[in-house]
């Protein structure tokens, strides 16, 4: 069984599980009876709550879905339009917009900016982009204190550990888990019950907003028309972690941008019923620029962040599809092969059938080429998807990619020449059959193959082969054609 | 990177691809056949808010400022952070029943604020900051008790965001935010706790 260590290096940690492979990470996931037993339950009770809530939509659910769809892919058409209003807008209102090509690029304006404002303290609200761009290690090697203040990625902070699901972070967390975190950040042992760890958390980040010179959010959305920040929350660090702070910084994907209230209307209706059943969140922030002189409170300064990292190249391609994600967790939660290995398996800030898709583009194939070939492509993602995306069409190109980025090996060349060759031509794919038939003998017992010789062990690894029958399809249909004719 | 260079090639790598956009068209408008019927959108409402956990209570006028007091005393709360409106009336009511007015949130029991609407369909109050309504009031204390009268319930966030469109249309608000019951979280081990970091307690007088 696998274990993995968090070896702290001068501030930085350092995940061992980084240095695994997939199928070793995925291996050790399989491994942990606890955590097998959490993604179940956590993920069940997601997809429970989508379904009661889309439920309710009745057949209006399909219409504000295919609404959804035909939104994202009317923006990504138009992109640079809408970017541009955006800008446009929240100049217009006091804001500052950045433009950062790569993470590289995000992470200097962010770090520079608290820099120049002599920044000691950030807090952060829920933010893919910032773990993406990996904004929190930067500011920390800067010498400041970055804060993660949403429940679950405080604790994850805390560990030293990537999030495990978009929704619910520290989900393979438990309690005691949480206490001995806690308490080593208040000094003194904690009880392990969720009431008081709550009550803690509440406490110690309390006093991280109100001290923090910084806030750093993503955006959900961004409502071009009005050059608006939509922020989605349920704990209220939403508000406080943009409310308080003199400079609030929001980075967030080109993606995220919408080009109206109508169509934010719909996506707002889509994303807390598919991500946990809420028909809206606690919380809704809609941000427009930072405080007005007249306000009582609110952020002097505000600070938007277009961040490029590969959206361009996703949609300039085959994969644009992909960046019709509202980061619901849906799909995560409706896969077979997530909820058996969990997020840490898939070794990057995106997990899940979207996150197959985002890590090889974002992070590069060469390092993630075993991602796109982690599905048995079933589709439960594409059918949960609120926005209706195809991600098992996206897979498949992903594998072709991966396919032609590499030489394969001798062997396997050979062997699918080989397998072109026999499918090409009837004669040799029907002596093919009938040579199986004749060399299987020594392994079908009870009427299925249950292990293959050689190198085809693989495939019967978890299932068994159906015996080559002594009847070719082709041989039927000749015997029923002369039946047929002769009866004629 | 400049904004030029940037979304050229944000244009570049959208013209590369010849998309195909759905043709779907119509608007999302839950609940419109409300719109004039009050007593059904409150009815809505007040349901919607419960579910969400919060609580809803109708009050007529005269009987508000009573009201609002002994919520305050059932609560054992002395100080109050405010955003928005609220009537002379009320004000001198709660300074006659020594609640202390704070400017500092973070010191207060409770917020008291007023709203923009509320919306029926999901049981949320719409609230804009600006002068005398600060983010904080209604962000930080842990109970949150807002006024509110029965005409400002709309049935849908479509309407919400027309009416807010009307108002502003010299210029949006910098902080809207859609309150729907108290804050929470299911972080550890997926137990749902109230009043996280936002307010626990979130009480709505309807005034009629």
């Amino acid at each position: 069984m696998y274990r993995y260590l968090r070896i702290r290096l001068d501030n930085k940690y350092h995940d061992w599980m980084a240095e695994l492979t997939f199928t070793q990470r995925a291996r050790s996931a399989l491994a942990q009876p606890r955590l097998q037993h959490q993604l179940a339950v956590v993920t069940q009770r997601f997809v429970s709550h989508r379904e009661r809530a889309f439920a309710e939509l009745g057949v209006e659910g399909g219409r504000l879905r295919d609404l959804g769809k035909a939104i994202r892919a009317r923006t990504l058409a138009e992109l640079d339009q809408h970017l541009a209003r955006a800008a446009l807008e929240v100049e217009r209102a006091g804001g500052v917009v950045h433009w950062a090509a790569d993470a590289d690029e995000a992470r200097r304006i962010v770090v520079d900016l608290a820099t120049a404002r002599g920044v000691q303290r950030v807090v952060k609200t829920k933010s893919m982009v910032s773990e993406e761009i990996e904004l929190n290690h930067t500011l920390i090697a800067a010498g400041m204190e970055s804060v993660e203040t949403d429940l679950g990625e405080w604790i994850v902070q805390l560990a030293g550990e990537r999030p495990s699901h978009i929704l619910g972070p520290a989900l393979h967390k438990t309690k005691e888990d949480v206490a001995e975190l806690f308490a080593r950040v208040v000094g003194h042992p904690v009880k392990p019950e969720v009431e008081s760890l709550l009550q803690l958390a509440r406490r110690e980040l309390r006093e991280k907003f109100l001290n923090a010179q910084m806030g750093i959010s993503g955006a959900n959305f961004v409502v071009a028309e009005t050059g608006t920040l939509v922020l989605v929350t349920n704990e209220g660090n939403g508000r406080l972690s943009t409310g308080l702070p003199p400079l609030h910084v929001a980075i967030t994907g080109i993606e995220k941008v919408v080009p109206t209230w109508d169509d934010l209307l719909v996506l707002l209706a889509l994303l807390p019923r598919s991500a946990s059943g809420q028909k809206i969140s606690s919380y809704v922030s809609l941000i427009t620029g930072p405080r007005r002189s007249q306000d009582a409170d609110g952020p002097q300064e505000l600070h938007l962040i277009f961040l490029d990292n590969g959206r361009t190249q996703l949609l300039g391609s085959e994969l644009r599809e992909a960046l019709h994600c509202i980061r619901c967790g849906a799909c995560l939660n409706a896969c077979p092969v997530y909820t058996h290995i969990g997020g840490h398996a898939y070794g990057w800030t995106y997990p899940g059938p979207i996150g197959a898709i985002l890590t090889p583009v974002y992070a590069g194939l060469a390092e993630f080429h075993d991602l796109p070939h982690a599905s048995s492509l079933c589709a439960a993602c594409r059918d949960i998807c609120p926005v209706r995306i195809d991600i098992p069409r996206m897979l498949v190109a992903l594998r072709e990619q991966e396919v032609a980025a590499r030489v394969p090996s001798f062997f396997e060349r050979a062997v699918f020449k080989m397998l072109a060759l026999v499918l090409r031509s009837p004669i040799l794919f029907r002596l093919a059959v009938r040579v199986g038939y004749i060399a299987q003998r020594p392994f079908v017992h009870a009427g299925r193959i249950q292990s293959l010789p050689l190198f085809f062990w693989r495939w019967t690894e978890a299932r068994d082969f159906p015996r080559i029958a002594a009847m070719t399809f082709h041989d039927r249909w000749e015997r029923m054609n002369r039946m047929v004719a002769g009866n004629n | 990177m400049d904004q030029q260079v940037f979304l050229t090639r944000v244009r570049g790598a959208m013209r590369r691809i010849e998309s195909s956009i759905p043709s779907v068209t119509g608007e999302w408008r839950p609940l419109a056949e409300l719109n004039g019927d009050r007593d059904a959108l409150i009815a809505r409402f007040a349901a919607e808010l419960a579910a969400a956990g919060g609580s809803v209570e109708r009050v007529t006028a005269n009987a508000l400022n009573t009201r609002v007091v002994e919520i305050i005393r059932g609560w054992n709360a002395r100080r109050a952070a405010m955003a928005g409106r609220i009537e002379a009336g009320l004000l001198e009511t709660l300074q006659r029943a020594g609640i202390e007015i704070v400017g500092d949130a973070e010191r207060a029991d409770f917020g008291l604020s007023d709203a923009f609407c509320a919306i029926a369909e999901t049981g949320t109050l719409v609230l804009v900051n600006g002068r005398d309504a600060p983010r904080s009031a209604t962000a930080l204390p842990s109970r949150h008790l807002a006024i509110l009268h029965a005409a400002q319930v709309v049935p849908n966030l479509r309407e919400a965001i027309e009416e807010l469109k009307r108002t502003y249309r010299h210029g949006w608000p910098s902080c809207i935010t859609l309150v729907t019951g108290p804050s929470r979280s299911g972080d550890i081990e997926q137990i749902l706790t109230i009043g996280v970091h936002g307010p626990g307690n979130v009480t709505v007088l309807i005034v009629e």
